[in-house]
């Protein structure tokens, strides 16, 4: 009885105290419970970020000051980064491993910290990068990679790409490159040869291939083959360029002209236009480089040319005269029905599928300006990004961010630049290369 | 907070007695600790390592970023609510005690003289033109004084004068935002005013008492409206982090919506009490923004303008972020 008694006592202590607790736990909620607010919108604007020097070991001296400098160079060049001079650092980085201070980030206005270090172990060169958040001190991305020394650049890219993605949400495209015309001589005897360079304008050499007059190369999806116009032995023809093997190869064996070539997304076709017997109109075929079969896919008596495929391979836009001016087209794969998507005032030319399909780039002439825009496949949204006295040729990142083109300047001493330019029309830049160029093609991603 | 302490003390009777009538000879309770479930907020970049951010990540003590931070910044400092309407009408920051410093003659050494003046005409009108003879003898007398003074002490005046100029032209940079803040706080009020459409009384004479140069310090506290005082903070907080938001560029996507929310709770002088805990989507876009979210938070602080006494009930905030403002 006793022992009964004794033990409901206990009981009731025990829910005394644990109703107790769960009062004084629905008054404390009750205290802080949390206000709400909106924000909405914000400041779209470049990052500050500091790209701290890299620690260097074991003979990578050199590479690790170069790696830091080319990411900082990528950065500043996209436009969504302003990277912070190294001399403004209060503090540097001696340890890797260590977590920084981010007091003295935060009073050089860094937004974003990038540390690494490079070093040689067992003939490769391995280098590692953390970046961060400075504000809530958190690691966003951090990555070791491991190569031949003789890559080092493609590594600072790779990373690069790495900070670019976590920080702006797109995917990076500065391991890539790009080949062009390279073109030098007199105005009126230009010397066009076909050239290739890191998309940020280093290591820029013009490709061992016959022939002085090349045009419109376009990369394969692999990024090792390259297919272009050459005059070559006489009539324009198109050819496939293997810059791995220097192999160059025609592409069919027609009596005509043909130009504008383009792979298919897959890499197993090329589409092109192939002049007509009497030298009047060009139609659009499609080649597949395996079988080497041809397939005409329009048939109308017009000047059709310059295909590119969407990126899911389902349709392909082009330009044509057959409405009576040059406007931008679009069809299925296998040709048939072509809808026009141009309805804006002037002459549409060189449509470019984006590589995420969202849009198609173009070259429009009205007056005496030529323009490079975009508009969305179905013709809608149309939106110039630059306009001048002769701009160009556009071809897209593989991340659908930022277009290339050429733009021409008059004049005796005049020739054709690359430049480069937002999806959104902001930072335009000149790519520095050695001489006048044109006809930009930006590669995949390399692998 | 009384209806939830009845409701306490009437559960506890009923407990209590349910223990003492109810209860059979109870066997061993299995109470077992609840755990609080820990969450990973952020994973961005494919194949990259990152670090889990969860609370107790967040709260380890080496991490520098989990202690109070100071934060240099170009952000304009945030309007104090109390406060705005008596720096919107004085182009000078006003004296904090005028009475104390009246008597005294003003020193040349400790503030400029134009800025004496200036004290003089804010203080009472029954004081104001004694207020004034005296500084003016005080100033002929400081003056006299300075003819007498030897050269080494020359040479210091000249020094503190040119110390007295940056003064000058740091009151006249304060002058400067304080109209900044004024034109920041009207659009804040004519907010309010949105907010509060239905309280017909108060929006006119406020609205008048902010553009007609008579401001009511204190306006907010003498109302003694919560809910007013809380949107007019609100506005205030969201406007000050707006300003520190950088989403990334892929969030403004027209393809993308993204809604993130960030739990923070404030200390008394408005720096943030721990770190901001944005709420994990396991997306990796959204996770950039939640990050961008919190780094703005963290950034803009302190927040320092609470009503006066009006902590209590102001300390703990759930902000959720819309970087396409309702658009996509």
């Amino acid at each position: 009885m006793m022992m009964n008694v004794l033990a409901k006592f206990l009981t009731l202590l025990r829910v005394a105290i644990m109703a107790l607790a769960i009062g004084s736990s629905m008054a404390l909620a009750q205290e802080e419970e949390a206000n709400t607010g909106k924000v909405t919108g914000g400041k779209i604007q470049p990052i500050n970020i500091a790209v701290s020097p890299f620690l260097a070991g074991g003979g990578a001296e050199e590479q690790a000051a170069m790696i830091a400098g080319v990411i900082a160079n990528n950065l500043a060049g996209s436009g969504y980064f302003n990277p912070l001079p190294p001399e403004s650092f209060i503090q540097g980085i001696s340890d890797f491993e260590a977590t920084p201070d981010m007091g003295s980030w935060r009073q050089v206005q860094a937004r974003a910290l990038v540390t690494g270090q490079a070093f040689m172990d067992g003939g490769k060169m391995k280098v590692a990068f953390k970046l961060f958040d400075v504000n809530s001190g958190q690691l966003l991305a951090s990555q070791t990679l491991a190569a031949s020394p003789k890559v080092a650049r493609r590594l600072a890219h790779r990373i690069s790409d790495q900070i670019y993605k976590a920080l702006t949400g797109f995917e990076g495209y500065f391991d890539t490159r790009i080949v062009f015309i390279d073109e030098s001589g007199s105005k009126g005897q230009r010397v066009k040869k076909l050239a290739i360079m890191d998309q940020d304008g280093f290591n820029p050499r013009t490709l061992p291939v016959k022939g002085d007059l090349l045009l419109t190369p376009r990369f394969s999806p692999t990024s090792n083959e390259v297919t272009f116009m050459s005059f070559g032995d006489g009539s324009p023809r198109v050819f496939i360029y293997n810059i791995d093997t220097n192999q160059r190869e025609i592409v069919g064996d027609f009596p005509n002209m043909s130009f504008a070539p383009r792979y298919s997304p897959d890499g197993n076709a090329i589409v092109m236009s192939l002049q007509s017997d009497d030298g009047a109109n060009s139609n659009i075929y499609q080649m597949n480089l395996q079988s080497r079969k041809l397939q005409q896919l329009t048939n109308v008596a017009a000047i059709n040319t310059a295909p590119s495929y969407a990126p899911d391979g389902s349709a392909i836009a082009f330009e044509s005269d057959r409405g009576g001016s040059q406007q931008i087209y679009v069809m299925g794969a296998g040709g048939g029905e072509a809808n026009r998507i141009s309805f804006g005032k002037g002459r549409y030319s060189t449509p470019v599928w984006s590589p995420d399909g969202k849009w198609i780039a173009f070259t429009k002439s009205a007056g005496n300006k030529f323009s490079i825009g975009v508009m969305k496949p179905d013709g809608s949204g149309e939106r110039v990004l630059t306009e001048g006295y002769h701009n160009e040729g556009p071809t897209w990142a593989p991340n659908s961010r930022v277009i290339m083109f050429f733009r021409e300047t008059g004049g005796e001493n005049g020739g054709p630049q690359l430049y480069s330019v937002d999806v959104t029309g902001y930072n335009e830049q000149k790519v520095k290369t050695p001489g006048f160029s044109s006809d930009p093609a930006w590669s995949p991603r390399l692998n | 907070m009384k209806r939830s302490l009845t409701t306490s003390v009437f559960a506890h009777g009923a407990v209590v007695l349910l223990a003492l009538f109810g209860l059979p000879v109870p066997e061993q309770p299995k109470i077992e600790p609840q755990e609080a479930v820990q969450v990973d907020i952020s994973n961005i970049g494919d194949a990259t390592k990152v670090v889990a951010t969860s609370k107790d990540a967040i709260k380890k003590p080496k991490d520098p970023a989990a202690t109070k931070t100071e934060t240099k910044k170009d952000v304009k400092p945030a309007p104090k609510v109390a406060e705005e309407e008596v720096q919107a009408a004085k182009p000078k920051e006003p004296p904090p005690e005028p009475e104390k410093k009246k008597p005294e003659p003003p020193k040349p050494e400790d503030k400029p003289v134009e800025d004496q003046k200036l004290e003089e005409l804010l203080k009472a009108e029954a004081e104001a033109a004694e207020a004034a003879e005296e500084a003016e003898l005080a100033l002929k007398k400081k003056a006299d004084e300075k003819k007498k003074a030897d050269e080494k002490k020359k040479a210091d005046e000249k020094k503190k004068l040119a110390e007295e100029k940056k003064k000058k032209e740091a009151d006249e940079k304060k002058a400067a935002e304080a109209e900044k803040k004024k034109n920041q706080k009207l659009d804040l009020a004519a907010l309010d005013e949105l907010l509060n459409k239905e309280n017909e009384e108060k929006t006119a004479p406020k609205k008048s008492s902010d553009t007609d140069g008579s401001p009511q310090q204190g306006e907010v506290e003498v109302q003694g409206d919560d809910t007013e005082a809380k949107a007019t903070f609100k506005d205030a907080l969201v406007q000050r982090i707006k300003e520190c938001f950088t989403p990334p560029p892929a969030a403004l996507d027209e393809n993308v919506r993204i809604l993130v929310e960030v739990d923070f709770s404030l200390n008394e002088d408005g720096t943030l009490k721990g770190q901001p805990r944005p709420q994990s989507s396991g997306n990796v876009l959204a996770d950039g923004v939640a990050i961008a979210a919190a780094s703005a938070v963290v950034e803009c602080q302190p927040y320092n303008f609470f009503p006066p006494g009006k902590y209590k009930g102001f300390s703990r905030w759930l902000i959720e972020f819309d970087p396409k403002d309702g658009k996509g």
